[in-house]
């Protein structure tokens, strides 16, 4: 494969994967069903 | 509006498959290639990736928010939207659109994704091994064509056509959660992992003795292997990066890619909660549908065509059409697959599975607007929603059927499924962004979000997305909106049936604004404030 369509193929891959991957492990982390409840009477 | 209450989306990653489902179709398997290598290679990834973050993020987020605006004032489909965006009456008229163009594209969309099914079917039994390309090609057009029962009965594709529109209208009568959600968690992983499967297959396939083997780098040995079809995928043709053409096509594939511009969207977002997340999940649906494009559709079709029929042979299936890369050059390609009969036949099952699923996970999506319309105007039930959908859906598929090859599902294709998208996304967009005001609409995508956007995209939502749209809708009307409607190129045998392809199509369209004014006549006798 030729540099050039290597240099081409692989931003795009990185970019579309990169982003994929991001807004998975951003919507992970921010998943209300994730989110850790404090023991109950632990708030006052 | 219905008094029942509005069905929820069962989890977040149930929606984002679902409008992911919605957003996957063919054409990020069969579009895509061919429109990269037509349009510069390398070079078109650089419009591709502008236009998506010009157009295509900002109209996923602004039908996001139009979507959950109208769904929480009792509005499942774009009529009702409108109004709620813009008190004026013709609001709702021009939400007609919304409900017209995914009813339309369901029925001959239905028939399209029939076929994957059937090929899923001929690779299972083998009825397509030991064909060579001309007998690869009468094997399809015999099936397009009732005419020609050289290889199919005619009652074949109606058979298929039946089934497929039947699973179709069985999902979603089963409901948000129970239908199409489930679909989706189910479709969306068998569709990723078929498509993983088959790239590094294809990937791994050793180069292959062609007839004309130019542009390869196995040329004087005269054999082609996958790295030169990516080589043909993603090498710059730097000449296009200045033609407009080349950046029209770019938007017109992230706009066809997306399904933006459908109304099926909007109808998936209306289920949302007020305080639903919608900045995050709309990217991270349009960064899964770019994956299964750039990724997956991109590594398919074109290496495994390039190793076995040369660059020049993937030129000449490219330009016979997305149909014949699909259904005439990727069978042949399994044929000769390493591994005998058993790789042929899980090849072949996998290709046309995951277009299956690719199919029906953005089908009954097309299905929903119409249903909600219907459910929550005229009180019909999900059932009978579904089985009148089912019902018109078959009525007129048959006529795609019949007329196929006098340009029938053409005329739908050109008016409902690329032309009509321009204009609703133009008119959303002048409505949610304009009418009800920048600020209200950054504040409304932002309630409840879990990303904060920069602020840059409100400035191109508010200027660069109209006027990219505009210029689309302004170029396409002079390049092939006239040509289109006077028929330029089209045989005179295929006069009568475009014309009446077109009067069908208008019949759907009256039938529908008139829906539109009873509907709101009724809520009007019901003491409902309506524009």
């Amino acid at each position: 494969m030729n540099t050039t369509a290597l240099v081409f193929m692989l931003g795009a891959w990185i970019f579309v994967l990169g982003l994929t991957i991001w807004c998975f492990y951003r919507l992970m982390k921010t998943d209300p069903a994730n989110e850790k409840v404090p023991p109950p009477g632990s708030i006052p | 509006m219905s008094d029942k209450p509005r069905e929820q989306w069962g989890s977040r990653i149930g929606l984002i498959l679902a409008m992911a489902g919605n957003a996957v179709g063919l054409g990020n398997f069969l579009r895509f290639p061919r429109q990269a290598v037509e349009n510069g290679g390398g070079t078109f990834m650089i419009p591709y990736f502008v236009a998506f973050l010009l157009v295509g993020i900002p109209l996923m987020w602004i039908e996001w928010g139009v979507g959950r605006h109208g769904g929480l004032r009792g509005h499942g489909s774009v009529p009702g939207m409108f109004e709620s965006l813009w008190k004026n009456p013709v609001a709702k008229y021009l939400g007609v659109l919304g409900i017209f163009m995914p009813l339309v594209v369901l029925i001959y969309y239905c028939y399209i994704e029939s076929w994957t099914l059937a090929w899923t079917f001929f690779s299972a039994t083998g009825a397509t091994q030991g064909l060579d390309q001309q007998g690869m090609r009468s094997f399809l057009s015999s099936y397009q064509n009732l005419g020609d029962a050289s290889v199919h009965s005619m009652w074949t594709p109606f058979l298929f056509f039946v089934i497929t529109l039947g699973i179709n209208i069985w999902v979603v009568s089963k409901g948000l959660m129970g239908g199409i959600e489930k679909l989706a968690k189910i479709g969306m992983p068998i569709l990723f992992i078929f498509a993983a499967i088959l790239v590094i297959r294809v990937l791994s396939l050793p180069a292959h003795a062609v007839a004309d083997a130019v542009g390869c780098v196995g040329a004087a040995a005269g054999t082609c292997g996958p790295a030169d079809g990516l080589n043909f995928m993603f090498t710059p043709d730097w000449s296009k990066l200045g033609n407009a053409k080349v950046w029209l096509a770019a938007a017109g594939q992230i706009f066809f890619t997306l399904s933006v511009g459908m109304g099926s969207l909007q109808a998936y977002a209306s289920y949302l909660k007020k305080k639903d997340d919608m900045t995050l999940s709309g990217l991270a649906t349009c960064a899964t549908n770019e994956t299964a494009e750039v990724v997956l559709g991109g590594s398919l079709a074109i290496p495994a065509v390039v190793t076995f029929f040369g660059v020049t042979g993937a030129v000449a299936i490219s330009k016979a059409g997305g149909f014949d890369l699909g259904f005439v050059a990727m069978p042949l390609v399994f044929n000769q697959l390493p591994g005998g009969q058993i790789m042929t036949v899980a090849a072949g099952v996998m290709w046309f599975g995951l277009l299956f699923f690719a199919g029906i996970t953005s089908s009954v999506s097309m299905a929903t607007p119409v249903m909600s319309f219907m459910e929550e105007n005229f009180g019909w039930t999900r059932k009978q929603s579904g089985l009148g959908i089912g019902a018109l859906a078959l009525l007129l598929g048959f006529l795609h059927i019949v007329f196929y090859q006098g340009g029938f599902l053409d005329e739908w294709d050109y008016w409902a499924g690329t032309f009509g998208l321009v204009i609703l996304a133009l008119v959303e967009t002048i409505l949610f962004v304009w009418v009800f005001g920048p600020e209200n609409m950054w504040r409304e995508l932002h309630e409840g979000a879990s990303l904060q956007l920069p602020r840059f995209f409100k400035f191109v939502m508010t200027y660069i997305t109209p006027v990219f749209l505009l210029v689309m809708m302004g170029w396409w009307t002079v390049t092939e909106a006239i040509p289109t409607l006077m028929m330029e190129g089209k045989p005179e045998s295929e006069h009568a049936v475009r014309w009446a392809s077109r009067g069908v199509m208008l019949g759907i369209l009256v039938v529908q604004l008139l829906l539109i004014r009873a509907a709101w006549k009724r809520r009007r006798a019901r003491g409902e404030v309506v524009a």
